[in-house]
């Protein structure tokens, strides 16, 4: 079935033809064939950070239900690893035990969680009786990463007489990521490098004063950001479709500028004709946010028509460290791939 | 108000208009910062208690300074001075620490008081002696009042003391727990008021209130004559004989005292025949027969007075008692009295309406001090009576050492009195036959701003049962002085209400200084003048507080002197003069409870307070006080601001304007303070919120974490609100702030989302979203008994076979109390106490010393009374406390700590009185997201604005968005603010939608919304309705001890009831053997054995009645049924039970 029109059209007041009939495969009369889908397919990298963290890229030729399906599994279904248990040995810092953990677990942890198995089992903890474990387990190479972190305040004996602020006047006043050790366990010394650390150093953990201490090792698992937040490798992943602005009419003078300025700042350039005459042209559709404040001027709303492409996928990946992004989104097409295998072997399941 | 209003925050040039000679000034709210600086949010509570203790204490003592004896004359103690010390708290015996601060109170049960000193002189023997601090009782110190260790300390002191520097104080604590004094509403005292009685019929009405007496005086009329009615009096006296037993026999005297226009002297001529008609015509006839109707209610005070007596004491002392006959001249009161018949013709006549009751001039605040000075006088009188009658009784006998009054001294008379009455808000007060329940409350700590709500209450002493509107209704009166939003709904709506923002409450002022200015600037005694001129035409009447000072031709001149003294600064600031024009009076009030509030002074159409001024109060170099020395700002009361032109903004100032607002936003209250654009929501969505502000969680005070609360709910990472308001800054709900900013999509999402119910964003809620702390505790006292024995607190037992604690003690440490840190489980001991079996032997205490008993002690036997954990949800143990009480015994305090994160069902509401539940928690993929990858942290449904027509929660989203892209803080300030114009251009500038929606994809298909959302920030409080602590069901359990039926309530595990109702709808579908089940089987059935012959029910198998066993059988019945039957057996009536075999049928 050819494209009705594969755009969407943001009127004053709503979406138009937002319906993706493209994706209804069931009643498509002609014959469906993966080599000329996959043709159509196109992805180009706009835009990489130098650490590779931040992704752009488009995504192009494909129906929304295969781009969210992309999204969806880079937040919830690429695993990573997270604190997920952790043995307080001392806690005497006012941030009460539950809400560290909770801090704790949420740190980013650069290490590659393809090295790691799923972890079989629920970790010790508490067991049937209610009473917390006794003692820490070793932990399993395979599935643990082992972090240490213990910290005390004290005065600072060399703290200039004058100073106030609690950085010069106490030591380890504020407690920061940085202040994670890793412990190797079994062969991880060799095996893992570059070896596991925190993505960030600068994380505000707790504050401590005088006296007080923390000493807790956290032990990191696999898991998957459906779970818990703390394990989704992304900050997010997303995507917007492409804006196309067509201006129907020719726009002058006085109101080409207004029509600049109703739209993000290097959308709308403002040439000169062979009249002498200020006109406005579209520049750079792809920087517009989509604000549609155009479209409050009468006389210019008439001139311009704000549509989207439906089949351009401008997507946004942003690693929250674990991984380079570009590696996430190889990792979650596996998944996807996994996944379709899995679907196949339970639909043939059936139809045999 | 009007949309265009220039915002105060930023002030727009272009709308002044450049002619008119005033000019907006910008800054006019930092008026209100240096007022609350000044003033405080409680100053109220805080200068009426001063005032008490400073000054109303010393008038209690002068009053009652003497106390002689009637056995001996030589005798008598005379009070010569009274202070309140500073706080300290007595550890054991005679020892005193001077150091207590009001938190160790809090934490260790204690009363936080100070000791009540006299200096006092009396005889001793043939001696006279001379005492000085001799303590009589202890008085609980009002918090960050004068006597209060944290009077005037700065933060730093604050923090060391282990108190909040945001805590508003103007509390007691008592025995541990913070108690409030609320403010109470009543009408105010020694005024003329017209109503009209039960029967409509017109009165005039004086409630009298001295130090010595309380007593209500009417004046009626019947058949057109005038009647003086009296709770003292058997019947109406005839105002007439009234005034001539006054010593007024002069009929034209009568007359005049009403008035000498001829409608007076007709209308008068009646109650005059009257006189005649009872043949009363010299003072001497008039006292007599008023002594045949006095009552004579004399309980003590043995000698009884000849009638003429009596009669005399009432009309000096009883009737009309604020009006003073001074050395027997009774002309004021005469006086009095003639105006009550004037005022009550004058309505007759319908020259005058009746009082208004509901106006505020004609209220009455009354405040902890003077609820204290009351208590106080009551109490200091008993214990004075009490050393009377000591020393009546030891005086007489010869005693080898002279008898010392001091000695006989006892301090808990007065000390239990003050702290009884405040730890159970009964206030018993004999003399005046007050009795009043509920005076005091406990400080509702939920949040910061529940407890500053709780502070600035007002309790109405009207009937909550009565269905009248006028007294529940918003009066008029009210702008400025009273919250119009702040109020409860359902029983106590309109009764229970809340000072505004810049209100304030008057104390008693001293009134000479005013009685001589009056007189110096030309008031004419009234003594000095004839009858016929009180009354005349040209001459006005001057009152102070309600009493006849004088006349005066020129009463303008005495209102413009007295308010031009009172500017000056010489006379109280507090002091009213109003006029009223119909009476021809001036009315000077400088009593206490008025309601009071500040405004700018205008002049020659000129506001006094200039842009200088301000730029000098910028600097600190002007303070609140000064604006009122310098005469730029003065209070104004209710009455005083009838009589005043005020313009609520500089541009509406006119020729005839006198005074000018401060600021608008000061007419709500803090609760509806926190409201942002609260002029744009439908008035009851302010009042919900103001409800449900108290229910916010958040943070409570900076001492939090210090304290040890039966609950407290605290909010993990609260958050300041992105629309802000000037009253937020002031009460600094921002450094305590309750509640988080949340991204909300306004739209459909799910069907889980209908009836305001939330979806949330399970992303958020791992993030950290919503997620609380809820502490609790547990206590428990080890005490000391007389026999000497005492609890004892025991280590953990062990498990015989693994030599570990028992599941019960498995938190234990060694010395039997919970371990810090500790994981509490349902069942689980807290502290193992062991209480000795016998714990009272009179025996052992009387027979044998101590040694005897110390005998006893070591085989006393002890039994478990451990304090354990009842909760199927664990918590841990933060904090153990170990310390003692005032009664010495070792007191134990275990602080426990839940986390919770948000779950289906928590209640969550926004500022504008839209409350829901959460309805679903969403995955963060299955939520859209917008162009940017954001998704919102709830999704609230659209449904919820059409009928609330909650416009400032549009506009605080709006707001809000710009406010997090402009980078500053935005303001929703009531009658001010950002407004909508220029925050949809910041919006714009940003590149959003300048209408705040953003087109968004659903995370479920990946399809653009065919609908642009709403999408932003709005503030979100979590309030303390969780279902954690109201989830119950029951399939077994407990039974009550009675009817062995199911126990109720979810504190006691108790069954769901099926009550009647449910029981009809089983009978009429007829599910007989459900209703069976339900109501017996599974409730309390119980088998009996009933005699087939006579009916009674036997036991195992035996008929007692028949002595047979022959003809038993046993059935089953509801315990109930069994225990109904025994009960009429007990009482004479026997049940008789008729028994059919099943099987025979019909």
């Amino acid at each position: 079935m050819p494209p009705v029109d594969n755009r969407i059209f943001m009127d004053h007041e709503r979406v138009l033809n937002t319906h993706d009939a493209n994706s209804d495969m069931a009643s498509s009369s002609e014959p469906w064939s993966v080599e000329k889908y996959c043709e159509r397919i196109r992805v180009e990298i706009v835009n990489e950070t130098s650490d590779g963290m931040e992704l752009e890229f488009d995504l192009i030729g494909v129906e929304a239900p295969i781009a969210n399906a992309l999204r969806r599994v880079l937040l919830a279904e690429v695993p990573t690893m997270a604190i997920e248990k952790i043995y307080m040995y001392q806690n005497t810092s006012l941030i009460q035990d539950e809400v560290l953990s909770h801090r704790l677990g949420l740190l980013p942890i650069r290490v590659d969680p393809r090295k790691f198995a799923f972890p079989l089992t629920k970790t010790i903890g508490i067991n049937e009786s209610g009473v917390d474990c006794d003692s820490e387990p070793p932990g399993d190479p395979k599935y643990n990463v082992i972090f240490e972190l213990k910290v005390k305040c004290t005065k600072n004996p060399t703290a200039p007489k004058d100073a106030t602020e609690p950085k010069d006047v106490f030591i380890n006043s504020s407690v920061y990521s940085s202040e994670f050790t890793w412990c190797p366990i079994g062969d991880q010394e060799t095996e893992l490098l570059p070896h596991p650390a925190m993505v960030h150093d600068d994380i505000l953990v707790a504050k401590l004063r005088p006296g007080q201490e923390i000493e807790a090792r956290c032990h990191c698992v696999k898991g998957l950001g459906r779970d818990h937040a703390k394990f989704s490798p992304v900050c997010t992943a997303t995507y917007r479709l492409l804006p196309i602005i067509k201006i129907k009419e020719e726009i002058k003078g006085e109101a080409a500028h207004l029509f600049q300025k109703s739209f993000s700042d290097g959308v709308i350039a403002i040439n000169v004709n062979s009249n002498g005459e200020e006109v406005a042209v579209v520049q750079d559709a792809r920087r517009d946010l989509c604000s549609r404040n155009v479209l409050i001027h009468e006389e210019l709303a008439s001139k311009v028509e704000l549509s989207r492409q439906r089949d351009h996928f401008m997507f946004s990946v942003e690693s929250s460290g674990a991984l380079r992004s570009s590696d996430l989104v190889v990792e979650a097409c596996k998944v996807l791939e996994e996944k379709t295998r899995d679907l196949r072997r339970l639909v043939s399941s059936v139809i045999r | 108000m009007k949309e265009e209003e220039p915002s105060i925050d930023s002030i727009d040039e272009e709308t002044v208009d450049l002619r008119a000679p005033v000019k907006t000034l910008a800054d006019k709210w930092l008026l209100v910062k240096a007022f609350l600086r000044v003033r405080g949010l409680v100053k109220q509570h805080i200068a009426s208690f001063d005032y008490f203790v400073k000054i109303e204490i010393r008038k209690i003592l002068k009053a009652n300074e003497r106390i002689i004896s009637d056995a001996n004359p030589s005798f008598y103690l005379k009070y010569l001075d009274i202070r309140v010390g500073t706080p300290s708290s007595e550890e054991g015996f005679n020892q005193l620490n001077e150091k207590i601060t009001p938190h160790e109170c809090r934490l260790r049960d204690m009363t936080y008081s100070a000791p009540i000193v006299v200096d006092i002189e009396y005889t001793r023997g043939n001696q006279r002696v001379l005492r000085h601090n001799l303590t009589i009782g202890r008085m609980p110190i009002m918090l960050r009042s004068s006597k209060c260790v944290l009077k005037d300390q700065p933060p730093a002191q604050m923090a060391k003391l282990q108190e909040c520097p945001h805590d508003p104080g103007g509390y007691f604590i008592v025995r541990g727990s913070e108690k409030v004094i609320l403010i109470h509403e009543q009408l105010s005292k020694n005024r003329i008021m017209i109503s009209r009685n039960h029967k409509k019929e017109l009165t005039c009405e004086v409630l009298s209130s001295t130090q010595e007496r309380k007593s209500k005086t009417y004046i009626i009329s019947k058949k057109r004559r005038y009647y003086l009615r009296h709770n003292q009096l058997s019947d109406d006296v005839p105002v007439g004989i009234v005034l001539k037993a006054m010593g007024f026999e002069n009929d034209h005297d009568i007359v005049s005292a009403v008035g000498i226009e001829e409608r007076f002297v007709a209308g008068m001529a009646p109650s005059v025949e009257e006189c005649e008609r009872s043949q009363v015509v010299t003072q001497k006839q008039a006292v007599e027969y008023i002594g045949s109707k006095v009552r004579t209610t004399r309980t003590w005070g043995s000698s009884s007075k000849p009638k003429e007596h009596e009669a005399r004491d009432f009309l000096s002392n009883t009737m009309i008692a604020h009006v003073p006959a001074v050395d027997g001249n009774m002309k004021l009161k005469a006086v009095y009295i003639g105006l009550m018949i004037r005022r009550l013709m004058q309505a007759e006549m319908g020259e005058s309406e009746s009082d208004d009751r509901d106006f505020y001039g004609n209220k009455r605040l009354e405040l902890a001090g003077s609820l204290l000075a009351l208590l106080f006088e009551d109490l200091f009188k008993r214990f004075n009576s009490e050393l009377k009658k000591i020393a009546d009784k030891t005086v007489i006998k010869p005693l080898a050492a002279a008898f010392d009054i001091v000695k006989h001294m006892r301090q808990d008379l007065i000390t239990n009195g003050l702290t009884n009455a405040l730890a159970t808000g009964n206030w018993n007060i004999k003399r005046f036959r007050i009795d009043r329940q509920g005076v005091t409350q406990v400080l509702s700590r939920l949040s910061y701003i529940s407890a500053l709500g709780m502070m600035t209450r007002i309790n109405s002493t009207f009937e909550k049962t009565r269905k009248v509107s006028g007294p529940r209704s918003l009066q008029p009166s009210q702008w400025g002085m009273l919250c119009p939003s702040d109020t409860p709904e359902g029983e106590s709506c309109g009764l229970v209400k809340n000072l505004a923002l810049m209100s304030h409450i008057t104390t008693d002022a001293d009134e000479q200084p005013i009685v001589s200015l009056l007189f110096k600037s030309g008031v004419e005694d009234l003594m000095l003048l004839p009858w016929t001129q009180i009354h005349n035409e040209d001459q006005h009447m001057v009152f102070l507080n309600g009493l006849i000072i004088g006349l005066t031709k020129d009463p303008m001149r005495i209102v413009r002197i007295v308010r031009a003294v009172r500017r000056t600064g010489f006379v109280n600031e507090f002091v009213s003069v109003s006029t009223n024009a119909a009476q021809r009076s001036v009315f000077i009030a400088s009593d206490g409870g008025r309601l009071c509030r500040p405004y700018i002074i205008v002049e020659d159409g000129r506001s006094a307070v200039q842009d200088k001024h301000i730029q000098e109060l910028h600097q600190g170099i002007r303070t609140f006080d000064d604006f009122i020395h310098d005469g730029l700002i003065e209070y104004l009361d209710v009455n005083e601001m009838n009589d005043a032109a005020i313009a609520v903004y500089d541009r509406e100032i006119g020729a005839e304007t006198t005074h000018v607002e401060i600021e608008p936003f000061t007419l709500l209250g803090v609760c509806a303070g926190l409201i942002p654009y609260p002029h744009h929501n439908q008035s009851p969505r302010n009042t919900y919120q103001c409800a449900m502000g108290k229910q916010a969680m958040g943070t409570i005070a900076y001492n939090q974490r210090n304290r040890i609360d039966s609950l407290m709910y605290l909010l993990v990472y609260p958050q300041r609100p992105l629309v802000k308001t000037k009253t937020i800054e002031l009460c600094n709900f921002e450094k305590l702030p309750a509640g988080q900013n949340a991204i909300i999509a306004v739209m459909s999402y799910s069907g889980y989302d209908i009836e305001d119910a939330l979806v949330l964003n399970k992303a958020a809620l791992d993030r950290g979203y919503g997620r609380c702390l809820v502490y609790k505790h547990s206590k428990g006292t080890a005490k000391k008994y007389p026999n000497q024995t005492y609890d004892k607190v025991m280590g953990p037992s062990l498990d015989p076979t693994t030599r570990k604690p028992i599941y019960k003690h498995a938190v234990l440490d060694l010395d039997g109390i919970v371990c810090a840190g500790a994981r509490l489980e349902h069942k689980q001991v807290l502290i193992n106490k062991h209480v000795p079996v016998v714990s009272v032997d009179p025996v052992t205490q009387s027979a044998t010393g101590p040694s005897g008993s110390a005998m006893t002690t070591r085989n006393v036997e002890f039994r478990e009374s451990p304090i354990s954990y009842k909760n199927p949800v664990p918590s841990y143990a933060e904090r153990v406390l170990l310390t003692c009480n005032e009664d010495d015994s070792y007191l134990i305090k275990i602080l426990q700590r839940q986390t919770r994160r948000p779950e289906l069902g928590d209640k969550f509401s926004s500022r504008h009185g839209q409350k829901g539940v959460c309805g679903l928690i969403a995955a963060q993929e299955d939520v859209p997201f917008n162009d940017l990858g954001m998704c919102p942290d709830m999704i609230m449904n659209p449904h919820g604005f059409p009928s609330r027509m909650t416009v400032g929660k549009l506009m605080e989203l709006l707001s809000g968005k710009a406010a997090l892209f402009e980078g500053r803080f935005h303001y929703g300030t009531a009658f001010g603010g950002d407004q909508v114009e220029t925050v949809k251009d910041e919006l714009a500038r940003h590149g959003f939608n300048y209408l705040g929606k953003d087109m968004l994809t659903s995370g479920i298909t990946g399809q653009s919304l065919s609908a642009y959302i709403y999408f932003g920030p709005i503030y979100y409080q979590k309030l303390k309705h969780m279902v954690l602590d109201k989830m119950h069901a029951r399939a077994r359990g407990p039974r009550a001890v009675l009817t062995r039926q199911p126990t109720e309530g979810r504190a006691r595990e108790g069954g769901l009831r099926l009550g009647e109702m449910e029981r009809d709808c089983l009978i009429a579908y007829g599910a007989s053997m459900l209703l069976m089940e339900r109501l017996m089987v599974s409730s309390d059935a119980f088998k009996v054995d009933v005699c087939s012959t006579c009916g009674l029910i036997g036991y195992s198998g035996w008929c007692q009645r028949c002595r047979s066993s022959q003809t038993m059988a046993t059935i089953t019945i509801p315990y109930a049924c069994k225990l109904l039957f025994q009960e009429l057996q007990s009482m004479n009536i026997v049940p008789q039970l008729r028994l059919a075999k099943y099987t025979d049928g019909k």
